[in-house]
Parts: structure tokens; sequence; C-alpha cells
């Protein structure tokens, strides 16, 4: 009855817990759900993909050859040891049209239908719809977005080629029917792979009958092994049994191949030597020549220095000498300056003598005529005188007259009649002496008269006036002599100065006598000077002439000189246009050598060696879908541990808190004689029955709804029928184990731990744990700025350290689950936002038909659209890259723009860190970032790169370029020509567009797909459109976090509160009858569930972005790079809903607290 | 009017089917500053009417009146802060908060209080100075009592109630806690009552309510109280 009792009291105390049970319950729960269940994911996955493989007989090898494959190639293959069935394949890549007009790129494939039950055939059709082909012109679709719409069973497709091939060279119908539709493990994602026609990528692929084909040899061939059936595809062990017959296949190829193309090999080699040697002769020629013609310009260098160095030495001795005349003329200038200053002095001191002369000459004149003045003075000084004797003599006379009248008169008698004769004689007599007396005498008397008294009166009158007469005279003479006085004086004076005068002017003379000598001595200076002159003059002309005779003969000679090596230089330069005529001959002939040459090595370099041999890996469906697994597997071990870990903690509280609470009871048991074990035994069972019930019910809905969920996501990418779910035991028993023992364990841990004590002290109250100082009170400082309230809640925080350290974790668990999905949706969109709009800045591009010898004018394509801003023709390819190292390879696009110059206003490369500008340069090409990551290469590695027509090239790494989207390979046109020794042929344009506001982006659409040669277009704005849809479904992630997040979040802080509440109840109560209101009362309770969630919050942040990074490393896909990024805004959206849980909860705790009886105060510790 | 006037309180429990009436028309009033004690038997009401005058629950019937003002219909919130401000309540196990020290879990009190009185000081009147920087388990059980008391006084209180203070305390401790609250009583003039299951402590008080079965069997005015080293159980 004991065990009757015990169960009751079980089955009591879970019903009296119940909350508390279904808690621990339900985090085990969610725990053991999200852990098996995510868990299960990856090997259901795998399941489900292997089933369908093995039910498919999926290949393990494709091979492809080149030349196509011979009887013995089979034979050789089947001869490998492991090799269990080989399909032989035709395909090949044309176009199919609809009834409707649409024309498609269509991979067409040799159909061999085989039955997975009779374990033959390979890569068997999984039949959707329809039936197989049965007879030729019956054709089995794979179900794909390429298929065009109107394609149902019953329609006919005709089948065109490329230009220049001949139907009838492949098949032998151009009308195939559709019969049914298909799945093929081959082709599990959207991709169809590549092509070397149309715009390059393949839209669907078609089976048809192997008779349709008319191929010469088959060009593929499929391959699966012995013992693939016997493991698990993706498993380390399927891919190590393939390997030894990869390699064996691989150098089976190498020596098919060999055994193809060692003839032409040879030939081509052989060849190319011929052109080489050519080229050489012809080059060693043309350097002979060349040399020959440098020697004779070199001689006439030498020559025409020479005559340079005479012509300058003579033109120097020449100018010494023409110096030396000119000097001389200068001299002689300066002399006969001197002279006509000489002579310009004597002119002048000859003037002045001829002036002193003519001034002499002058005086003598004037002398002279002062001499005959002189004596013509002195001579009438001399008449004067002679007069004035005269008039003294005249005057005496006159007196004597006078008194001899009067004597006459006195003697007179008084009438004297014979007077007439006295009177005559008288007459006589006074004519002697005065006549004009006789005269007058005559006329008064007349010859005779009464005369006496007549001639005394006369005679007295005569007297008297005679007398008047002599006064006078005496008065004239007195005047004459004053005169003539005067005049002597005068005489002698004017004589004194002629004779003074002449004095002066005798010793005049002599000076200029002397004046004259010295001019005349100048003279004959002057004239000595001036022969001297002259002769200076003609020395000087002689020079001169002299020079000018030297320089005409220099002259002469040089000019004789530089026509000799004018001749020469004719000579060489008629050399030199042979030379160049006949270089251009031999170089022309040397490029011809050349290009042959180059053709040769290309042909060499394009010569397949190799089969390609691809293993599954190869196969991007394949290996895609196994690396998402991987990935999902890799999240898997991270999450839900993470997740499980905090329930498992959870869990031990809850258990430990149970135990204390019914310590008393324990005690009781104990007291009563109960056994340790049995004691312990209920809580075992309690807490085992919680548990066993959570993990059954997690992992049972886990184990569905986890797989199934993701597996449904994935089925949009991934064409896999199967959806397997199994049971994991595995899973199921370790999730279950580690939850059980963890509850368990707890629980035993916490009784035995009670139960150590003795009855007694476990019917006492358990001491409550003790008030502690804690360290932080040692920082008085600090501690005392404290409010009392805040003190209390520090010491708590402390005292509680489990709950602390369990709060911390939930919080930061929640917080960093917030922020990891919020940082996945931020490293999605980088790739919209970073790829299209910093990186792919082109707005659109165009595909066009392209060949070799018809490029497309790009300028009529987009050159003339007034929405195209700028465009820049570029080639892209799409290639496969690989390493040496690397199994596996990536589908690359190869671009190659016409001008790397503007490249940048299309594609801007630069490093993702630092963001330095990538030029395309000459020395390598740039590679985006992914796929230098995925092939773990750095700048200065070489990559291989297979292209369309699988030739195989090795290219240089210059760069690696941030990008989020796909790989590209970029290099510059040379770079890309000294590789494959070709020129790119552009068959795509990028281009800018304006935008304009009569920009229609349909219309826009079909102008250019009306134009010659476009094939296809391909408009940034909608791809990117579209892009952002796909990814939409990554916020189903984001939501499944956030959900995990909250869930997290609520079941942590809810049971550590709730233990927190239970545990402080009699406090809580305590507080209460003290009279805290409720605010108050809950603010005591939740300030330490705030700094909890706060320190917790930010061990989240710091938790959730080295989570995030792992998660983004982990789940990226293989063509595609997230970005590594979480925004602010959405660290601050990742605390704020942390918080906001953490709010929740203590809402929902308030009442609670509210309910919190205080009569609780009043009960006795238990 | 009395200071503390109950009138035919009547307080019944729910529990499951059964309806227990734990007060059944309780009558008594006690004037400020007197001592009074509650006696009785285990189930006798002591602790609900304890309950009803800490307003702590609601009474169904009847009325109390505390200096004069009606508490019966009091909204919780109302009763809260009359708890706040006009009670003082003592504990059977001292209900001390163990993360606080002896000072601090006074000053829990007296930080909510209208009026309080020195911390320290009240902590010396209980005599408890030398140790008031102590944690709750660092002290014995009657100095854990005494900071019990002193926190309820240190809210100067209207009324200071306490539940079994000597319930959990030996003897000697016992009697020294009612010592001090009968000295506190008698110097700050305090209306104290106790509810207590030992009738020996009623000859301390000069208000004597003995229960039975939820009705007040006597009323007894001790004209002379007994002082408490008289007294023994």
């Amino acid at each position: 009855m004991v065990k009757t009792s015990f169960n009751r009291d079980l089955i009591r105390s879970i019903i009296k817990s119940r909350s508390r049970f279904f808690s621990v319950m339900a985090i085990i729960f969610l725990g053991v759900c999200f852990f098996a269940g995510i868990n299960a994911t990856e090997p259901d996955m795998l399941l489900s993909a292997d089933k369908y493989y093995k039910e498919q007989r999926l290949s393990d090898f494709r091979i492809f050859s080149p030349l196509g494959f011979k009887d013995e190639d089979f034979a050789g293959l089947h001869n490998i040891s492991d090799v269990k069935t080989v399909q032989k394949g035709y395909y090949k890549d044309l176009f199919f049209t609809t009834p409707v007009g649409t024309t498609s790129i269509v991979k067409l494939m040799s159909l061999q239908p085989g039955n997975s039950a009779e374990k033959n055939g390979i890569n068997i059709p999984y039949l959707t719809e329809g039936r197989l082909p049965k007879a030729s012109g019956e054709v089995l679709l794979l179900r794909g977005n390429g298929v065009p719409q109107e394609l149902e069973i019953g329609s006919t497709v005709s089948v065109t080629l490329p230009n220049d091939e001949e139907i009838q060279d492949y098949l032998i119908t151009t009308e195939l029917t559709v019969v049914g539709f298909m799945k093929s493990p081959l082709y599990i994602t959207f991709e169809r792979g590549q092509t070397n026609i149309g715009d390059g990528s393949i839209a669907y692929i078609a089976y048809i009958l192997e008779d349709d084909f008319t191929l010469e040899s088959y060009n593929e061939a499929y391959v699966r092994l012995q013992d693939t059936d016997q493991y698990m595809s993706y498993s380390v062990q399927y891919n190590e049994m393939t390997l030894t017959a990869k390699n064996a296949i691989e150098a089976l190829g190498k020596k098919a191949m060999s055994r193809e193309t060692g003839a032409l090999r040879k030939e081509l080699e052989e060849g190319k030597d011929t052109f080489l040697e050519s080229k050489a002769e012809a080059e060693e020629e043309l350097a002979a020549a060349e040399e020959q013609l440098q020697q004779a310009e070199q001689a006439i260098v030498a020559g025409e220095a020479q005559l340079t160095e005479n012509e300058i030495r003579h033109s120097r001795e020449l100018e010494a000498g023409r110096k030396k005349i000119s000097r001389g003329k200068e001299e002689l200038a300066l002399g006969k300056l001197a002279y006509y200053d000489g002579y310009a002095l004597w002119l002048e001191g000859y003037s002045r003598y001829q002036d002193g002369r003519d001034e002499l000459h002058e005086a003598k004149v004037a002398l002279d005529e002062g001499r005959i003045k002189l004596e013509a003075g002195e001579y009438e000084l001399e008449a004067a005188r002679s007069q004035l004797e005269d008039s003294q003599n005249q005057l005496t006379l006159l007196d004597n007259i006078i008194l001899l009248l009067r004597e006459i008169e006195g003697t007179l008698p008084q009438a004297d009649p014979n007077l007439n004769e006295e009177y005559q004689e008288l007459l006589q007599t006074s004519r002697e002496i005065y006549p004009e007396f006789a005269d007058g005498l005559q006329s008064i008397v007349g010859v005779s008269h009464n005369y006496v008294t007549e001639l005394r009166t006369t005679l007295r009158f005569a007297i008297a006036e005679l007398e008047l007469m002599y006064d006078h005279g005496q008065l004239q003479y007195a005047e004459g002599q004053k005169q003539l006085i005067a005049g002597e004086k005068a005489l002698v004076e004017n004589r004194m100065l002629y004779e003074n005068g002449l004095l002066v002017y005798q010793a005049s003379m002599q000076e200029l006598a002397v004046a004259k000598d010295d001019i005349d001595k100048a003279k004959v200076e002057l004239d000595a000077a001036r022969v001297k002159i002259e002769e200076n003059v003609e020395q000087l002309e002689q020079a001169e002439q002299d020079i000018a005779a030297a320089e005409a003969k220099l002259a002469a000679s040089l000019d004789e000189g530089f026509q000799e090596l004018q001749v020469a230089r004719d000579k060489l330069d008629k050399g030199w246009a042979t030379f160049l005529e006949e270089k251009e001959d031999a170089l022309a002939k040397i490029d011809e050598a050349e290009e042959e040459i180059t053709e040769a090595e290309r042909q060499l370099l394009e010569l397949p060696t190799q089969w390609f041999v691809s293993t599954r890996d190869g196969n991007p469906g394949y290996s895609g879908y196994g690396d998402d697994v991987e990935r999902i597997g890799a999240v898997a071990k991270v999450f839900p541990l993470f997740f499980f870990l905090v329930a498992a903690l959870v869990c031990l509280t809850t258990m430990t808190r149970m135990i204390e609470e019914e310590r008393t009871q324990i005690g009781t048991m104990k007291a009563l004689g109960y056994g340790t074990w049995l004691i312990a035994s209920k809580y075992l069972l309690y807490a085992l029955v919680a548990s066993l019930v959570g993990s059954v019910l997690g992992f049972s809905l886990g184990f569905q709804l986890f797989p199934r969920t993701i597996m449904t996501i994935y089925g949009n990418m991934y064409a896999i029928p199967h959806l397997l779910t199994p049971f994991h035991l595995d899973y199921a028993l370790i999730s279950m184990a580690i939850a059980v023992l963890t509850t368990v364990v707890a629980a035993l841990a916490a009784t035995l731990t009670t139960l150590k004590s003795t009855p007694a002290q476990l019917m006492q109250p358990k001491a409550p744990l003790p008030g502690k100082r804690i360290l932080f009170e040692r920082v008085t400082f600090l501690w005392e700025r404290l409010s009392f309230i805040q003190k209390v809640t520090v010491r708590n925080l402390f005292r509680y350290k489990r709950r602390l350290f369990m709060t911390v974790i939930g919080i930061a668990g929640c917080c960093a689950l917030l922020l990891t999905g919020f940082g996945i949706r931020d490293s999605v969109n980088a790739i919209m936002e970073k790829q299209f709009n910093e990186i792919f800045i082109y707005d659109g591009m165009v595909m066009v038909d392209a060949t070799e010898d018809e490029p497309v004018d790009f300028e009529a394509i987009l050159g003339v659209e007034p929405h195209v801003t700028s465009y820049n023709a570029v080639m892209t390819e799409a290639v496969t890259v690989s390493t040496d190292e690397s199994v596996r390879n990536f589908k690359v696009n190869l671009l190659v723009p016409e001008h790397e110059r503007t490249l940048s206003d299309y594609f801007e490369l630069h490093q993702r860190i630092g963001g330095e500008h990538l030029p395309l340069t000459n020395e390598g090409a740039v590679i985006t970032e992914k796929l230098a990551r995925l092939l773990d290469v750095a700048v200065g590695d070489t990559l291989e790169y297979r292209d369309t027509e699988n030739r195989i090239y090795s290219i240089t790494i210059s760069g690696i370029a941030e990008n989020y989207l796909t790989h590209y390979v970029f290099m510059s046109n040379e770079y890309f020509g000294q590789l494959t020794f070709r020129d790119p042929v552009y068959n795509a344009g990028v281009f800018n567009l304006d935008y304009a506001s009569d920009y229609v982006e349909s219309q826009f659409r079909q102008t250019l797909m009306e134009k010659d040669g476009v094939i296809g277009i391909a408009l940034t704005r909608s791809y990117s459109q579209r892009f952002s849809d796909t990814l939409s479904s990554l916020d189903y992630v984001v939501l499944i976090l956030i959900l995990a997040a909250g869930a997290l979040a609520i079941v942590v802080l809810y049971n550590l509160t709730n233990i927190n509440i239970t545990e402080r109840m009699r406090e809580i109560a305590t507080i209460k009858v003290l009279g805290f209101r409720d605010r108050e009362v809950s603010s005591y309770v939740y300030r330490e569930n705030m700094i909890l969630s706060f320190i917790g919050t930010l061990f989240g942040l710091l938790l959730g972005s080295v989570l995030h990074r792992f998660v983004i490393e982990t789940m990226e896909v293989d063509n595609m790079m997230f970005g590594r990024e979480i925004s602010s805004i959405n660290y601050l959206i990742a605390v704020l809903m942390t918080l906001a849980f953490t709010m929740l909860v203590n809402f929902f705790m308030y009442y609670r607290l509210k309910k919190v009886d205080m009569v609780e105060s009043l009960k006795s510790v238990e | 009017m009395a200071f503390v006037q109950l009138k035919d309180v009547t307080k019944k429990y729910q529990m499951g089917e059964v309806t227990i009436t734990a007060v059944d028309g309780v009558d008594f009033a006690i004037e400020k500053g007197d001592f009074a004690v509650v006696v009785g038997a285990s189930g006798a009401g002591k602790t609900t009417v304890l309950n009803l005058l800490g307003g702590m629950d609601k009474l169904d019937g009847g009325s109390i009146e505390i200096d004069g003002r009606e508490i019966s219909h009091y909204s919780a919130k109302q009763l809260t802060e009359y708890r706040r401000f006009d009670i003082g309540f003592v504990f059977q196990f001292y209900n001390l908060i163990q993360t606080l020290t002896a000072k601090e879990n006074v000053e829990l009190a007296s930080q909510i209080s209208r009026s309080p009185l020195d911390v320290e000081g009240v902590l010396e009147m209980v005599g408890l100075k030398d140790r008031m920087n102590n944690f709750p388990s660092q002290l014995s059980g009657g100095e854990q009592q005494r900071v019990a008391i002193a926190r309820a006084l240190a809210k100067n209180p209207k009324l200071l109630l306490c539940d079994e203070p000597t319930g959990a305390l030996d003897y000697q401790t016992g009697k020294a806690i009612l010592q001090l609250l009968q000295d506190t009583s008698r110097e700050r003039n305090m209306t104290v009552i106790i509810i207590t299951h030992n009738t020996a402590i009623q000859a301390i008080a000069n208000k004597i309510i003995k229960m039975k079965n939820g009705k007040v069997a006597e009323f007894i005015i001790n004209e002379n109280p007994q002082p408490v080293e008289r007294i023994e159980w």
C-alpha cells in the first residue's frame, strides 16, 4: 500500500504544481523539438535525395569527349573494374520553337530508358506526366522554369540549329511531339547549364530516342559504379569510393585523346617549327641589311662631323682675321678722326691767319690811306701855307697898293688934267698889280672922265674897299693861320698815329709770319698723317680682300664636302627606302609567320588533351543540395544545442527549487522512515515523467515539423520528389537522454543534497540564504550613491548567482537570436543594395548574336536609343573555373569589356575592405570575392577556366573584387588576347539609362528586341526585383528565429521570474504587509530582472554578432555572398525587442505578484 | 469613540464546498495607548482578527474603525495606504529581509513612511545599536525580533500589531521582547495589540480579548497589568 500512497503523492504533487510540471515539460518539449527536429533535417534531406538518386540510378560520372567516343573507349570504360554500367549518349544544343513561336535553347539528349526495379539504365527519367518516347519523333521534356507554358503533351516543336549547321548531321527529324514530362536527378535545380549558342544559357532539357540522332559518334557517357548502391550519397565513403574509378577514367581519357589528337598535334607542331625557322631567317636578313645601312649612315655622320669641324675651325680663323681687320678699321677710323680733328684745327688756324692777314692788309690799306691823307694833308697844309703866304703877300701887296693908292691920291692933283696919262699909267700899273681894280677902275672911270675927281673918289672908294678887303684878308689870314696850325698839329698827330699803326702793323706782320710758319708746319704734319691714313686704308682694303678670298675658298671647299656628303646621304636614303620597302615585305612575312605560329599555338592549346570527367560534385544541383544540407546541419549543431542548453538549465533550476520547497515534506518522509531512494524516487519520477513526456512530444513533432517545413522551403529550389521523415532513433535518444538526464540529475542532486541532512534539520525551516556583503559594497563611493532599493537589488543580484547566470544566458540567447535573424536579413539585403547600387551600376545588358566574322554594330542597337546614356560592348561567356587543388568547379561569367577605361561606369570593381578600386590590367584578371573564397585563392595565384568550347586556359588573379551575386572573371581584352590568342567577340552591351519621364520599360525592351542581332535583354531594375522576390523566402528564417527568440525569452524569463517570486513569496508578502504599493512591490522584484535583462542583452549583442557571422558563412550558397554587416538599427531593434519580451513577461508576472497573499507572511517557514 | 473599534465583525472563508466562519460577530474597543492582548486557542479566529485589523484582508460583515476612520470598506489600494502609514506589524517569524542588514531592514520601513522615526534611534531603543550592521542571519531570534519591532516602530504607526511575537523565541528572550513592547507602549503611548495563544501573556495587558470559535468569549479590562518579569509560562 506504500506504493499506492506514494504514487498518489506523486500524482498529487504533479497536479498541485501543474504549472511547474507543464513548464518543465514545455521547455523540454521546445528544446527537444527544436534540437531533434533541426538535427533530423539534415539526414532527412539526405535520405530523400539519396532515395531519389538510387531509384533513378543517378550516374556517378558524366564523361564528355570533345572529339566523341570510339568503341574502344567504351570497351576501355567497361574494363575498369569498378564500373558497372556505361551509358552512351548523344546530345546537341539547339533551338526548339513551339507552335506559338517561342524559341528557346534546348539541350537535346538521347534517352535510354532503364528500369530501376531491374537495376539497369542510368539517370532514369522520373515521369511526372505522360509517357516515355517510344517512337521516332517523340520527345520527353524535363520540367523546369524554362519550359514554355504552352507546351503540353501532344504539342509539337520544330527543331532548328545555329546558322552554319545542317540538321541532318545531327537528327533525323525536325519535328518532335511532346509525349511526357519528367524530372531527372541530373537536374535538381533550376540550372540547366551553359552552351555556346544563343545567349549561352540552356532553357530546358529534352530527351529523344537514341536512334533519332544521326551523330557519328557518341559525345557523352554516363558511368555508374558497382558499389554505388551501397553508399549513402554525399557521404565521405561514397566520395572515396569514386576516387579510384575517377582516376582510371581520366587516365583512359588522356590516352584516348592523345590517340585522337596525336597526329594533328605533331603536324601542328611541325608547321609551327617551320614557320618559326622562316621567321628567324627573315629576321636575320633584315637585321644584316639594317646593320649595313646603319654603318653607311655612321660613315656619313662621321664625314659630316669632320666637315663641320673643319668649317668651324676655318670659320674661327677667318673670324680672327676679320676681327683684326675690324680692329684696324676701328683704329683707322680713330686715326681718321684724329686727322680730321687736326685738319679742322689747322683749318681754323689757317682761317684765323687769313683773317689776321686780311685785317693786316686792311690795316695797311688804312695806313696807306692814312699816309696818303697825311701827305695830302701836308700838301694841303703846304698849299694853305703858301696860300697863307700868298694871302699875306697879297695883303702886303694890298697894303702896299693902298699905300700907293693913298700916295697916288695924296699926290693926285685936285683935278689933274694930265692925269689920263697917269691914269693910263695907273691903270696900267693897277692892272699889273690889281687887274680887277684896274677893271673896276676902268669900268668906273671909263677911259677918261673927269678922272681925277672921279679917280679920287674911285680911288678913295677903292682904297676903302681895299682896306676892307685887307682887313678881311687879314682876318682870314689869321683864321687860316690858326687853321694851319691846327692842321699842322693834327697832321703831326696823324703822322704819329700813322707811324704807330705802321709799327703795330709791322709787328703784326711779323707775328702773322710766325703763325703762318706754324700753320704751314702743321699742314705739313697733317699732310703726312693723311698720307699715312691713306696708306692704312689701302692696307685694310687689301686685308679684307684677302679674307673675302679666304672665305670664298672655304665656302667653296665646304660646299664641295657637303655636296659629296649629300650624294652619300642620298645614296643612303635610297638604301633605307629600299630597305624599308623590303623590311615591310619581310615584316609582313614575319607577321604572317607569327600569325601562323600563333594559330598553330592556339590550335595546339585548344587541342583537347583529356576527357572531361565530372563526378556528381560537378553537377551544380547535386553539390548545391549537398552544401545546403550541410549548412542546415551546421546551423542545427549550434542553434538548437544552445536552445536546448537553456532549456536544460531552466529545468535544473525549476527542479532544484521544487525540492527546496518540499524540504519539510522530505524531512517528514525521512522521519517516517522512508529510505533515501524512495524519497528521491518521487522527484526523480516527477522529473522523469516531465522530461520524458516533453521529449517524446518534442521529437515526435520535431521530426516531422522541421524537416517537412525546411524541405518544403527548399523544394522551391530543388526538385526532389521524395520527402522522407523517418524516425531518427539516434536523435530521439540523444535529445531524450540529454533532457531526461539534465532534469533527473538535477532533481537527484538536489534531493540527495537535501537528504543528507537529518530529518530534524529538514523539519526546521531551511536557513535562508544569508545576506552577505558583496564586493561591490567595498566601492564605497559608488555604493553610497545607490538608493536604498538599488542596494537591495544589487545584493539580490549577487545573492542568487544561479539565477543571474540563467537569466543572463537566456536573455543573451534571445537577443542573439534576434540579432542573428535581423542580421541575416541585412546580409541578404546587402546583396540587393550593394550588388545593384554599388557594384553592378549598369542599368541593363543586351545580348546579341555576334560571331568572329560578323561583329555586331552596337551603335545601331544602343547608340541610337534616346534613353541610353552610355554603353560599352562586352564579351561574356559562361565558363567553368577550377584550380589544380579544387575538386569542385564553378560556373563563372567571364566578362571582357571593349573599353576598360569606362568599365567602372557599369561594373564598379573594388575591394570589399578598404574599397580600393581594381582596374583591369594586362597582368591578370579580376575575380569576385566569393569565387576566390570558394577556390581558396589569393591575388597572384592562378586559376583554370574552361570555356563553352571546352578550351582550357590558365589565368593569373590580379585582383579580388567585392561581389555578392554569382561569380565573375573580368579581364582586359588585351589580357584575353594574350591568353587565348583570340580577339574577344563582343556579344553583349551594357548600358545606362536616363530613366526620363517618357521611358517605358516594356516599350524600350520591345524596341531593342526588334533590332537585328538582339537575342536578349536583362534590365537591372526588373532583375533585382525578381531576385529580391526569390530572396523573400529567407524572411521565414528570420521569422522563425524571431519566434524562437521570443519563445526562449518568454520561457526563460517566465520560469525564472516565477521561481524568483515563489522563492521570495514571504519577502514579497512581508513588504506588502509593510505597506509597499503594488508598483513598488513589482519594481522591487523586477528591478533585478531588468538589470539582468540588460546585462543579458549586452552579452546577446556580442553573441549575436558571432552567431550571425557563423550562420551567414554556413548558410551562404555557392553563387552568392551575403553581406557581413548588421546595420546599427537592427542592433537597436534586437535590444528593444529583447526588452519588450522581458516587459511582456513582467507584465504577466505583475498579476502573479498582485495575487501574492499577505497571509503568506504569517505562515511559519516550512 | 474608541481608538480601535470592532463592531460585529464577521469573516468567512470558502474552502471548496465548505464555508468556514473564521470570525463571527466580534466586537471590542481599544483605547489609544492600550496594551491589548488577543488570546485564544488555534482556530479561535484571532489571526483572522489580526489580518482584518492589519488591513490584510477584507471583512464580510460589521465594521472596523481605527482612529475614527472606517476601514471596512477600503479598497485594496486604500488598504495599502492604511498599512503603509497607520500600521506597524511584528511577525512571529520576524520576516526580516535576509539580504538587508538590521539597519537596512528598519530603513525599508522608514523609507515609505510619512513621519518616520530616526532609524538609529529606534535601533538604540530596541538595544541593537551595536549590531545594526549585521545581517539577520548573524542575529539571534530575539535580536531579529527586536529588529522587526524596530522596523514596525520606525514607521511611527498608529497601531502596533504583533502576531505571536514570542512564538518562535525561547522563554527568556520572549519575555525580553514583551518587555520591550510594554515599555514602548508605555513610553510612547503606543497602542499595541498582541495576538497570542499564550494565556500567560494576557496578564501584562490592560485589555484582554479572549476568543473562542470566532467569537469574543471574554473582554477583560485589566486595571493592574502585571510587569513582564512577574509572568511565567
